[in-house]
């Protein structure tokens, strides 16, 4: 990952022909460029369709809903799994840990998870969105509604009967 | 599971929302629809995952009340529904037991049945979610949805509707729509397809017809040579891969010792596996291309179970196998075990010295999230009795 160089990208556009090795820029909501290969941006469904539709390589993509620190995550991401083919059963296992310690980390830090998640999605990076939301996912496992809720901080607009039903399946908890 | 979305993006604006002034964005992942079912998906199959989830929130209880939520759960999970308990046949009440802890338990009210005035049930088996039971005074098979409570009747063919149904010995029900691997459908109202099987009174011969409940007729019937050298597995039957698998007769049984139960499992690449029980031990053979069949696994049940050695002699019996789940039900010297064939993980359900089958029943246990979803607009309460689980009453 390289930022805030959009002379890179333009040196790098000289070998745009060479598909893959073309380098693209994302700009964060904060107007910070990221300079990424395009196999890394790739990773990207959303970018990949633009890119592929041609015209926007040179002038790079703004990206008005993600901030630097979550995009800078999110290329961590996408530069281990763009960059790299893992052929060997070696480097599939090394790529299996790079993401357990990826969601490891932002597991510990449940607001920034919910950012990469959400740019995930917003970007449309598919692997990115499995882990993050299955991580999402094992955190709702074996709550209680009122916990989700509180989790969430989702408000509480059910009625009475449903509350019924609420309390008695609480007392499974 | 996601890839379908990627169209809202207009491809060719340089930025994925430049048609359109940003929207504030949302605080948590949870606060977009598209994005809380890609978690919500991702819950596991068990039936509190999502019952609790629906008692979240208006927002929430919608949106895991979709028949379009429902499929992607089922697909996310590989159409691998959980094991929630097994059914016995009580003299024609279809009793349930539950074999998942809370908040999973379901009652055993909830989805046990009992017989009407002038029925005469017998309990044949589960499959998709389904169960196939006989109603033999009136010559009709049933299939009934434990979930839903709903029952449809299959009069028996003609040939079969001689001496009050007793010569009808077994059969299967399956999904219509089981074998084609895209559709992955809410299992309920779908068509079906039985299995009938008819044992004449000489018992030589075993007849089989099939019935398909979207043309509403039975087809022909085949027949061949009855030459089990055991009598009590005659009838059951297994899904492997497409094929239904029926024990009917067996000419050239793999274990030569003297088996006392067996049933059929389904093997990896669709082969077909037998499970012998003989002694202490289970043998897994695997059905090879050539016919012979092929020692995969024994399993010492004192050693697996780690049981202690028994003042009484005893024997163990196999009472079900739940083949969408690869459990098998044993009874032993110390009560009643499940053991997970792939992990080897075992249970010891409950204490029982009684010898009965037991019909094991898988379901994701969404129609009640789907009966919710009836009516308009709110969430229906007539279906709120059906999603209680059940707290522990240690059976």
């Amino acid at each position: 990952m390289a930022s805030g160089s959009g002379a890179a990208a333009a040196a790098a556009d000289a070998e745009e022909k060479e598909s893959g090795s073309r380098m693209i820029t994302l700009t964060s909501n904060e107007g910070k460029a990221f300079v990424v290969t395009e196999a890394s941006a790739r990773q990207s469904a959303t970018i990949r369709s633009m890119v592929d539709d041609g015209g926007c390589v040179d002038k790079g993509f703004p990206l008005p809903n993600v901030d630097s620190k979550t995009l800078a995550r999110v290329i961590q991401y996408s530069d281990e799994h763009g960059n790299k083919e893992p052929h060997t059963v070696d480097e599939r296992a090394a790529l299996a840990k790079f993401d357990r310690d990826f969601i490891a980390e932002l597991d510990a830090d449940k607001a920034f998870l919910y950012d990469v998640t959400m740019a995930a999605n917003y970007l449309h990076i598919q692997g990115l969105l499995a882990l993050t939301t299955q991580c999402v996912a094992d955190t709702i496992k074996g709550k209680t509604p009122e916990e989700i809720r509180t989790a969430f901080g989702i408000e509480y607009d059910l009625t009475a009967q449903d509350e019924k039903e609420i309390k008695e399946e609480d007392t499974h908890a | 599971m996601g890839e379908d979305s990627v169209s809202r993006h207009r491809p060719g604006s340089c930025s994925p929302e430049s048609s359109q002034p940003p929207l504030p964005p949302p605080r948590s992942p949870a606060d977009d629809d598209d994005l809380l079912s890609e978690i919500l998906l991702r819950l596991p199959p068990q039936p509190s995952s999502l019952l609790r989830a629906s008692l979240v929130c208006k927002r929430w209880r919608r949106l895991v009340a979709g028949p379009v939520f429902l499929r992607r759960f089922r697909a996310h999970h590989h159409r691998r529904p959980p094991l929630l308990g097994f059914f016995i046949d009580d003299y024609g009440d279809a009793l349930f037991t539950p074999t998942l802890d809370p908040p999973n338990r379901i009652t055993a009210d909830r989805l046990s049945l009992r017989q009407g005035p002038g029925e005469r049930l017998s309990f044949l088996g589960c499959r998709h979610g389904l169960a196939f039971l006989l109603n033999r005074p009136r010559l009709e098979a049933l299939v009934w949805d434990p979930v839903t409570g709903r029952r449809r009747a299959v009069a028996f063919p003609p040939e079969f509707a001689i001496n009050q149904g007793d010569f009808v010995r077994g059969g299967a029900v399956l999904c219509a729509a089981a074998a084609d691997d895209d559709h992955v459908h809410v299992h309920g109202d779908c068509p079906f397809k039985l299995a009938l099987l008819f044992i004449d009174n000489g018992r030589t011969q075993i007849s089989v017809c099939l019935y398909e409940s979207e043309c509403g007729t039975w087809g022909d019937i085949a027949s061949t040579a009855l030459v089990t050298q055991w009598t009590s597995s005659v009838g059951t039957s297994t899904m492997v891969g497409n094929i239904l698998s029926v024990i009917g007769g067996l000419a050239h049984v793999p274990d030569n010792s003297r088996p006392s139960s067996s049933f059929i499992l389904p093997m990896e690449g669709s082969k077909l596996g037998i499970g012998i029980l003989s002694g202490q031990r289970i043998r897994l053979w695997e059905r090879m291309a050539n016919s012979e069949w092929l020692l995969w696994r024994t399993l010492e049940l004192e050693k697996i179970l780690s049981l202690k050695p028994q003042a009484e002699p005893w024997r163990p019996v196999v009472l079900g196998f739940a083949e969408e789940s690869n459990v098998v039900f044993v009874l032993t010297a110390i009560g009643v075990f499940m053991i997970q064939l792939d992990s080897l993980q075992f249970r010891n359900l409950f204490e029982s010295n009684f010898v009965t089958s037991f019909y094991p029943y898988t379901s994701f246990y969404t129609a009640a999230f789907l009966n919710m979803a009836e009516g308009p607009g709110e969430a229906s309460t007539g279906a709120e009795g059906r999603q209680k689980l059940e707290e522990n009453e240690g059976v």
